[in-house]
C-alpha cells in the first residue's frame, strides 16, 4: 500500500511539471517497414559515429532518419502525426553499379482537394492534414520513401559508403544520409508538384498548391493560371521561372544567398542585353566589381583557339568556340592563348545546344583575364550580327538564385529534365540550398530556405531554421519499495527528456542486483531490459514500473539497483542518466523519488546499445 | 556509346546482353568512340529497358481515382507509390559526386546509363 501510494505520487508529482510546450512541433514517425534482418533492422555492428549512438548498421540508419525526421518536426506544426513508410529497397542489382546508382527516392502518399484555401488545388497530405487537424488516411503513410542499402557493397558505388553520422561531418567519399533525408523528406512535406513540366498535364485537371507560386518572368503567369503548353514552354524557360511566394522571398537576403549574379551583357544588340553564362573556375571570379568592356573578336585562323592567334586580340573581349568536339584542347588553354593575345576577357560558345550553358573547369593560375561560358544560340546570334558587338562581363547586383525582385529562381534547364527541373532551386543558387537537385557533400543539415517554401504553401513554420544541433537532456529517477525475504522489491522508474529536442530512442538498462531475479516490467516498458521506452518529446516523461523476485533465501539487510538511460542522439548533461535506489528489509527507500547519483559514463552507454542491439533487431517497426 | 557501362553493368545485374554482343560492341565501338554501331544502340536499348521498370516503379504517374474522404468534403488521390523524386549520384573520374534528382524514368535512365564525367567539363 505504501508502495503503491510512493509510486503514484511520483507520478504525480511528474506529470504535474511535464510543461506544455512552448514551441508548436510537428511529429514524424519513421515507419520501419524493412523485413526481419534487411535495412533498418540490419544487425551488422557499427561503431557509433558523429553522434549516432547505435551500434548496428539498422540502428544507425533509423537513428539518422528519426534525426531528420526531428528536424522537420521542429520546424513545423501539426497536430496530425505524419508517417514516413520508409523502406530499404532499392534493387542494386538493377539501379547501382560501380560508379553510379539510385540512393533514395520520397513523394507523397496522397494528394487532397477541396477543403484548403485554394479548393481547387492538390495538397500533399501531411500539409492538408495539418491544416485540417484530421488524418485523412488513418493508418496509412502520408510519404513514402525508399533507400539504398548496398552503397558502398560490391558493385555498387564502389569506395563509397553512406554517412550514418549526425554532425555533417561527411568525408569526400561517403554520401550523408541526414542530408539526403531531409531533401527527400521535403519532397514528401510538399516541394513538389503532380503537374508533368514534360507535358504541361495536370493531375486529374488540378494544379498543385506547389504550383500556384510558381510565377513565368516571360508569361507573367503562374503555372496554375497557364494552358498545357504555356507550361512545357516556361519549364524550360531558364532562369526566369521564380518562387513569387512571399516568405521565401523574405528571406533570400536572410539566408543569405551570394550577392552578385554573373552575366554577359551585350551593348549594342538590343534584343540579347544581359546573356545567362556559365562562369569559370580559373582566372578572377566576376564580381559586382568586375567591368571589362570590350568588343567581340573571333580568333584567327583557329576559331577554337586550341593554337595562338596569328594576330593581335589587344583590347578585344575573345569569342571563342568550345571544341572542337572529340579534341584534348582545354578551356584553360584556349584562354591563356587569348590572354596572351592581348585578349581583355573571353566568351566562350558552347558547342552543343541547351541552357544554362555549364560552368568551365580547368585550373592555371597564370590566368589573370575573365571568361564566361554563353549558349551556342546566343553565340550564334552574336556571330551572325554584322558590325562591331560591345560586351561587358560583369555581375548583376542580385543575389545568386534569385530575380532582381529577390524571387527563388527555380531549376529549369533546356531541354527539360523532368524531376529534376522544376521542384528544385536553380543550380546556379550560392551558396548551395537543400533542394538544388544535385547532391553536394557540403551541405550540412539546414534547411535554409526550404522551410520558407513551405510556409509559403501553408505549412505553419514556426522555426523555418530549428537547430541542427540536436541534442536531448535525459534525466533519470527511480523510487524503491522496501522488501521481504520471499516477496518482491519494486522500482518506480521515470525518465525525463529536459530537451531541447525529442530524446530519439531512448532506452533504460539494469543489472538485477545480486541475489535477486527480474520478474516483470509495465507501464511505458513491458518487456525486460533493456526497456525500449521510444522517442520522448522536449519536456515529456516516461514511466515504468520494474518489479524483482527476493528469494526466501535472502539474507541482506538492504538492496541497492542501479538504472542508466540514454537517448540515441547526443545528450549535453549526463550527470542524469543514472539513479540509483536502495531499498530496505521491511520499508522503503524513504520515500520520495531518488535522485541521480552518478553518471553514465561512455563505456556504460556503450554497453547500453549492445544490448538493446539484440532487442532492436527483433522490431519490425519503430511504432506499430 | 556505351561499352564500358555495359561491361560493368552485366555481370551483376544479369542483364539479358550476349557475349558475343558485347564482345563485336567492345572490339569495334569502343575503339572509335563517338561512331555507334546498331549493335551498341541495340544494346543500350536493352539496357534501358533493364532499368527503365524498377525506375518507373517508382515514378509512375498513374494515380487511382478521386474519393471523396470521410468528411464528405475533401477529395483525396492515392498517387500508388509513384510520383517520387529519385536522388542518383555518380562517382567521377576525379572522386567528385554528380547528382539529379528526378522524377522522370526516361531522367534516371539517362543518367544511370551514361558515363563517368568530371563533375565540371574543363574542355
Amino acid at each position: 500500500m505504501n508502495l503503491q501510494r510512493t509510486a503514484l505520487s511520483c507520478v504525480a508529482v511528474w506529470a504535474l511539471i511535464i510543461p506544455i510546450q512552448a514551441h508548436a512541433t510537428a511529429t514524424l514517425i519513421i515507419q520501419n517497414d524493412d523485413a526481419s534482418g534487411t535495412g533498418f533492422n540490419d544487425p551488422t555492428p557499427a561503431q557509433p559515429t558523429g553522434g549516432n549512438a547505435g551500434t548496428t548498421i539498422g540502428q544507425q540508419r533509423l537513428i539518422a532518419f528519426k534525426y531528420a525526421a526531428v528536424i522537420w518536426g521542429s520546424a513545423l506544426n501539426s497536430s496530425v502525426t505524419i508517417r514516413i513508410s520508409s523502406k530499404w529497397d532499392i534493387d542494386p542489382t538493377q539501379l547501382c553499379d560501380a560508379t553510379s546508382g539510385v540512393l533514395g527516392s520520397a513523394a507523397p502518399s496522397y494528394v487532397l482537394a477541396g477543403a484548403f484555401q485554394y479548393p481547387n488545388l492538390w495538397y500533399p497530405e501531411a500539409l492538408g492534414d495539418a491544416l485540417s487537424g484530421t488524418d485523412h488516411q488513418p493508418g496509412n503513410p502520408a510519404i513514402n520513401t525508399h533507400f539504398n542499402s548496398y552503397v558502398g557493397g560490391a558493385n555498387c558505388l564502389n569506395g563509397t559508403s553512406w554517412y550514418y553520422g549526425l554532425d555533417g561531418n561527411v568525408q569526400s567519399a561517403q554520401l550523408d544520409l541526414v542530408a539526403i533525408v531531409l531533401h527527400e523528406f521535403a519532397h514528401g512535406l510538399g516541394f513538389f508538384t503532380t503537374t508533368n513540366g514534360q507535358d504541361g498535364t495536370l493531375l486529374q485537371s488540378r494544379s498543385s498548391i506547389f504550383d500556384h507560386y510558381l510565377y513565368d518572368l516571360t508569361a507573367a503567369a503562374h503555372w496554375d493560371q497557364m494552358t498545357n503548353s504555356q507550361r512545357v514552354t516556361s519549364a524550360i524557360n531558364t532562369r526566369k521561372l521564380v518562387w513569387d511566394g512571399q516568405y521565401a522571398t523574405a528571406q533570400v537576403p536572410n539566408v543569405p544567398l551570394q550577392l552578385g549574379t554573373a552575366t554577359l551583357t551585350v551593348n549594342n544588340v538590343p534584343p540579347l542585353n544581359e546573356l545567362l553564362v556559365g562562369t569559370a573556375s580559373f582566372g578572377p571570379p566576376i564580381t559586382t566589381t568586375t567591368n571589362i568592356t570590350g568588343d567581340l573578336q573571333v580568333p584567327s585562323p583557329d576559331n577554337f583557339a586550341c593554337n595562338p592567334p596569328s594576330g593581335s586580340l589587344s583590347g578585344k573581349v575573345a569569342l571563342i568556340d568550345r571544341g572542337p568536339a572529340g579534341s584534348a584542347c582545354a578551356f584553360v588553354q584556349k584562354v591563356k592563348n587569348a590572354q596572351n593575345a592581348g585578349a581583355v576577357g573571353v566568351v566562350m560558345v558552347n558547342n552543343v545546344p541547351g541552357s544554362p550553358p555549364p560552368e568551365m573547369g580547368g585550373n592555371d593560375p597564370t590566368i589573370t583575364i575573365p571568361s564566361v561560358h554563353i549558349t551556342q544560340a546566343d553565340g550564334t546570334t552574336l556571330k551572325n550580327h554584322v558590325g562591331p558587338v560591345s560586351v561587358t562581363l560583369r555581375a548583376l547586383n542580385i543575389y545568386a538564385g534569385a530575380d532582381f525582385s529577390n524571387h527563388p529562381l527555380l531549376y529549369t534547364p533546356n531541354p527539360y529534365r523532368a524531376g529534376s527541373s522544376i521542384p528544385h532551386n536553380d543550380t546556379i543558387t550560392r551558396p548551395h540550398l537543400l533542394m538544388e537537385p544535385d547532391y553536394s557533400t557540403s551541405l550540412g543539415h539546414n534547411l535554409d530556405l526550404t522551410g520558407y517554401f513551405l510556409k509559403d504553401i501553408g505549412w505553419v513554420v514556426p522555426a523555418p531554421n530549428p537547430s541542427t544541433n540536436l541534442s536531448a537532456d535525459v534525466a533519470i529517477t527511480v523510487t524503491a519499495s522496501g522488501f521481504r525475504a520471499g516477496g518482491n522489491v519494486t522500482y518506480v522508474v521515470n525518465v525525463k527528456n529536459n530537451g531541447p529536442t525529442t530524446a530519439v530512442d531512448t532506452q533504460v538498462v539494469n543489472t538485477a542486483p545480486s541475489g535477486i531475479t527480474f520478474s516483470s516490467n509495465s507501464g511505458d516498458c513491458s518487456t525486460n531490459f533493456p526497456c525500449m521506452l521510444g522517442d520522448i518529446p522536449s519536456g515529456s516523461s516516461k514511466s515504468f514500473t520494474s518489479k524483482f523476485t527476493v528469494p526466501v533465501s535472502y539474507t541482506n539487510n538492504s538492496i541497492t539497483s542501479t538504472f542508466n538511460a540514454a537517448a540515441a542522439i547526443p545528450d549535453p548533461n549526463t550527470t542524469n542518466n543514472s539513479a540509483t535506489a536502495n531499498s530496505t528489509l521491511g520499508g522503503s527507500s524513504g520515500g520520495g523519488c531518488a535522485s541521480a547519483t552518478g553518471h553514465v559514463g561512455l563505456a556504460l552507454l556503450a554497453s547500453i546499445l549492445a544490448i538493446s542491439f539484440a532487442l532492436g533487431r527483433r522490431r519490425a517497426r519503430v511504432r506499430a | 556509346m556505351d561499352c564500358s557501362k555495359l561491361k560493368r553493368r552485366t555481370p551483376v545485374r544479369r542483364w539479358k546482353v550476349s557475349t558475343s554482343l558485347l564482345s563485336a560492341c567492345c572490339a569495334t565501338a569502343c575503339a572509335n568512340p563517338g561512331e555507334p554501331t546498331p549493335a551498341t544502340t541495340a544494346s543500350t536499348q536493352q539496357l534501358n529497358g533493364e532499368i527503365r521498370e524498377p525506375i518507373e516503379r517508382l515514378t509512375h504517374r498513374s494515380a487511382g481515382e478521386t474519393q471523396v474522404a470521410r468528411d464528405g468534403t475533401t477529395q483525396v488521390v492515392d498517387l500508388r507509390g509513384g510520383f517520387q523524386s529519385v536522388t542518383i549520384v555518380r562517382r567521377n573520374p576525379d572522386g567528385t559526386f554528380s547528382g539529379i534528382c528526378t522524377n522522370s524514368t526516361d531522367d534516371a535512365v539517362r543518367f544511370l546509363t551514361s558515363e563517368p564525367a568530371p563533375a565540371v567539363e574543363d574542355r
